[in-house]
């Protein structure tokens, strides 16, 4: 059997979860950019957005993984230095995304919690950077 | 050592006729000392008036904290085991066998579970109380064959005394 065949789906899949990845991190980074009380309002809306982070954005970023190591192996990508970079950036993304999940959960206990105002630019500069190198493969 | 059966009946006015006359049992290791307690931990355990995912009480964070943890072991035993399956049955056999498939199999699934466990340590920790050196220590234990299996005796620990309330 022929994987080449489906690599244009693999691709397709792969854009598709990595769009959901992106959004959820980027309306998480948002939410614990503004969150500055644990108030039971923002404990409810926290735990919303937790059941979306764990029913959506977890499993996109799953398959994102899963689909860039199948799309990597059928495309003989692994040797090319950008996608090595790139590797770079969706780990740091990764990262951020498992620290939001935590920051979200200890909102959920009502522990009290500082906004959290690094990982939204850190997630906004990983997606810019990881969307270039993906499309213009410079080096 | 079993205590004495309560009647349900006695320690709280029911909604649901169904459920009074219930007889429950407590533990040995049950935290429960008082009838509040009981009926808390009551209703941890799946009754229809259980306390609603919204109700943020002390149970609560038990409830999220250890399901987290557990997540976690699970995830460290996944991982522990496809890298003992891909360093103990796969590479040998590429090598001793000329046998590569398992290699080609196993590396990406390996890679993945890695990747995925890494990502289950990051969200564990950020959330909870850890101490640095418990953090090198889940951490390392994914590089080395048979480390991850070690993590059950931390995480178990940890379980517990988040469930005693020493957390």
């Amino acid at each position: 059997m022929n994987v080449a065949i489906y690599y244009p789906w693999l691709k397709a899949f792969h854009v598709a979860a990595a769009l959901l990845f992106a959004g959820g991190v980027v309306s998480v980074g948002v939410f614990l950019h503004m969150v500055t009380t644990k108030s039971p309002e923002i404990r409810t809306l926290a735990a919303a957005i937790r059941r979306w982070d764990h029913a959506i954005t977890t499993p996109a970023m799953l398959l994102v993984w899963a689909l860039g190591f199948g799309i990597g192996g059928v495309g003989h990508w692994f040797s090319a230095p950008w996608l090595i970079l790139k590797l770079v950036f969706v780990i740091v993304l990764s990262a951020v995304h498992g620290m939001q999940s935590g920051r979200l959960r200890r909102i959920c206990q009502g522990f009290p919690s500082m906004p959290l105002h690094a990982t939204l630019p850190m997630a906004v500069t990983c997606i810019v950077i990881i969307a270039l190198l993906a499309v213009a493969k410079p080096f | 050592m079993w205590q004495d059966p309560i009647t349900f009946r006695q320690i709280c006015h029911s909604r649901d006729h169904s459920t009074q006359g219930i007889k429950i049992r407590l533990r040995k290791n049950s935290h429960a000392r008082t009838t509040r307690d009981l009926i808390q931990q009551y209703q941890l355990v799946g009754h229809p008036h259980k306390a609603t995912k919204k109700d943020m009480t002390r149970d609560n964070y038990r409830d999220i904290e250890v399901a987290q943890l557990r997540r976690l072991k699970f995830g460290s035993f996944v991982e522990g085991t496809t890298l003992v399956l891909l360093l103990g049955i796969a590479v040998p056999l590429k090598h001793l066998c000329g046998w590569p498939t398992g290699v080609r199999v196993m590396g990406p699934v390996y890679g993945l579970v890695f990747c995925a466990y890494l990502w289950f340590v990051v969200q564990t920790v950020t959330g909870g109380d850890w101490r640095a050196h418990e953090v090198v220590r889940l951490l390392l234990s994914a590089f080395i064959p048979f480390g991850a299996f070690f993590n059950r005796a931390l995480l178990s620990r940890k379980m517990v005394s988040i469930r005693t309330g020493e957390q």
